[in-house]
């Protein structure tokens, strides 16, 4: 099975100091209706990956910018003494090596 | 039929080397007929310190080149410039920095144009009177703002919205230097002076914002000769915005127009500003062209008013310092060294009279987890090296100096027989200052938007 960032372009960045978006960009519509409509990708599936509580994780497909995109809570709020990633750009990867089920 | 044409400066977050090599491609953008320039020079990435501390990101030298660059340029043209987010936290001290450097450049060049300078941040005391009648909400799932969170907090800045701006441009202000202000409201504002239906002219400006940038980026890099210049330019019109190149070498995408909202927002699909929800589910990126894409559909829907506030609290002075090792015996038990480090310092601070609760002691082990933590997805692996960085935060310089020292002189010997630290710093020990933490994350509801700040004309 393919990982994520084999089929998509992902990358993590802040939403705010408390929260974290990660996004998922397709180049080929075709790809990126096979991967939303798979279901790999879900609210679900990045709380487990994340360990954050799968209600606090906002999920949206978004079809004219062949993006799905997830924000998920900050477990440590940037800027705070215990944060060790101030800007988030470095936490796509456990949701690069998701494995995709393509139908 | 109202056209509005705007484009933005060279760089995110005002960089100071933004317009370097990219004059030229900036000028062709100038003299295609703009009505604004915007310019954000804020953010709250880079952490709560810039605003506690009312440090900017740019040095003076740095930001006086862009100034006598940008100032001339956009005056002798007569095109409105707005920088918002003066000084990255947009605080009062921000402003007046800015003030402060574009009046001697419009002395030593001889400029005569209108500057407005708005100030937006707001004091404790006055908002705890807001707090009081229920006018703040948490953001983010944040608690509730309280009084008592309020007597701890040092600053608090409003993200203003388009009104201070729209106020200023009636005054017939040419350079607009604003305290914290949304991202958006800055390209919005000269649209919504001008007469663009605000769910257009908000989505527009969200488009052009720090999505501007990474358009042109894009742009620059469909060229021929990759890498060469070019500048997005905006056209927000009565019932449609269009995105286009500033030449006809570069391209845009329609898919890349409809990525702009995702930048830094939770939602992919609408976003909040001071007057309401910005939606933009049901809209249309057409490709026009090769370098043009329009964009129809973008709505607002109205909320009562209410501007975000961002405000700091100082925690202590805090202190760093950092090593690496290399030994396999010590780069695999790095883990359980530090933790026992931590038991060792909390009992030997103890018999110098420093109880736990006086500290914060921060152990970064950075080459295994250091950065995804419960999220690592290779958590038992052995790096070849690895580096720690530990720091204190306290009150008192005292505590500080005597934890730190501790610290230091530990990391010297972590490795028993296997060799201490290698430290790169002389001294080990490296002063950061003052420690702040965000805790105003909240949004204030208003019933004039220009209540949250002040206006200062001045005619130079």
């Amino acid at each position: 099975m393919p990982t994520l960032s084999e089929i998509a372009g992902v990358r993590s960045k802040n939403a705010g100091p408390f929260g974290l978006c990660l996004d998922m960009i397709f180049k080929d519509p075709d790809m990126y209706r096979r991967v939303r409509d798979s279901g790999a990708v879900s609210a679900k599936a990045i709380a487990a990956l994340y360990h954050v509580p799968e209600n606090q994780c906002m999920f949206t497909c978004q079809d004219a910018a062949l993006t799905i995109k997830c924000t998920i809570p900050r477990l440590i709020a940037a800027g705070t003494a215990q944060d060790n990633d101030m800007y988030g750009s470095q936490q796509a990867l456990p949701l690069e090596l998701l494995e995709i089920d393509l139908p | 039929m109202v056209e509005v044409r705007g484009t933005y400066n060279g760089g995110g977050n005002f960089i100071h080397d933004g317009f370097i090599g990219a004059e030229a491609a900036f000028e062709e953008a100038l003299d295609s007929g703009l009505d604004f320039v915007g310019c954000d020079a804020g953010s709250t990435d880079c952490g709560p310190w810039h605003l506690g501390s009312d440090q900017g990101l740019i040095p003076d030298r740095s930001l006086r080149m862009l100034l006598e660059y940008l100032l001339p340029a956009c005056v002798s043209r007569k095109i409105p410039l707005l920088i918002g987010s003066a000084n990255l936290s947009g605080s009062r001290a921000g402003v007046a920095r800015f003030k402060k450097m574009i009046s001697q450049v419009a002395a030593d060049q001889g400029l005569k144009f209108r500057a407005a300078y708005l100030d937006s941040e707001i004091d404790v005391q006055d908002l705890k009177k807001q707090v009081a009648a229920g006018r703040t909400r948490p953001l983010d799932m944040r608690d509730p703002l309280t009084a008592e969170e309020l007597d701890r907090t040092d600053k608090v800045v409003a993200m203003m919205g388009t009104e201070p701006y729209v106020r200023a441009l009636e005054e017939g202000a040419d350079v607009i230097v604003g305290g914290r202000t949304t991202d958006p409201a800055l390209f919005a504002a000269v649209p919504i002076w001008k007469g663009v239906p605000p769910g257009v002219a908000w989505h527009f400006a969200k488009a052009m914002d720090h999505g501007g940038t990474n358009l042109a980026l894009d742009a620059s890099a469909m060229l021929p000769g990759s890498g060469v210049p070019t500048w997005v330019i905006g056209i927000a019109a009565d019932d449609h915005f269009r995105i286009v190149s500033s030449n006809d070498k570069a391209g845009i995408s329609a898919h890349k127009v409809a990525q702009s909202t995702l930048h830094e927002n939770a939602s992919p699909v609408s976003f909040l500003e001071p007057p309401g929800r910005v939606d933009i589910d049901n809209c249309t990126f057409e490709q026009v062209d090769p370098h043009t894409v329009r964009v129809t559909g973008s709505r607002l829907t109205p909320l009562p008013y209410t501007v975000k506030l961002e405000g700091v609290r100082r925690v202590g002075r805090r202190a760093m310092t950092m090593c690496a090792y290399r030994h396999p015996d010590t780069v695999r038990n790095i883990r359980t060294l530090m933790d026992n480090m931590r038991g060792y310092i909390a009992k030997r601070a103890q018999a110098q009279g420093i109880m736990p609760d006086e500290y914060q002691l921060i152990i970064r082990n950075f080459g295994t987890d250091g950065i995804l933590g419960p999220a690592e997805p290779n958590p038992g692996f052995i790096p070849q090296e690895a580096v720690v960085v530990c720091e204190c935060i306290t009150a008192e310089q005292e505590v500080l100096d005597v934890v730190m020292t501790m610290v230091e002189l530990k990391l010297h010997v972590l490795g028993g027989p296997h060799g201490g630290g290698a430290f790169p710093h002389s001294p080990h020990v490296i002063p950061m200052g003052d420690h702040y933490e965000f805790n105003v994350w909240h949004v204030l509801e208003l019933d004039d938007p220009l209540a949250c700040c002040t206006i200062d004309i001045v005619d130079y």
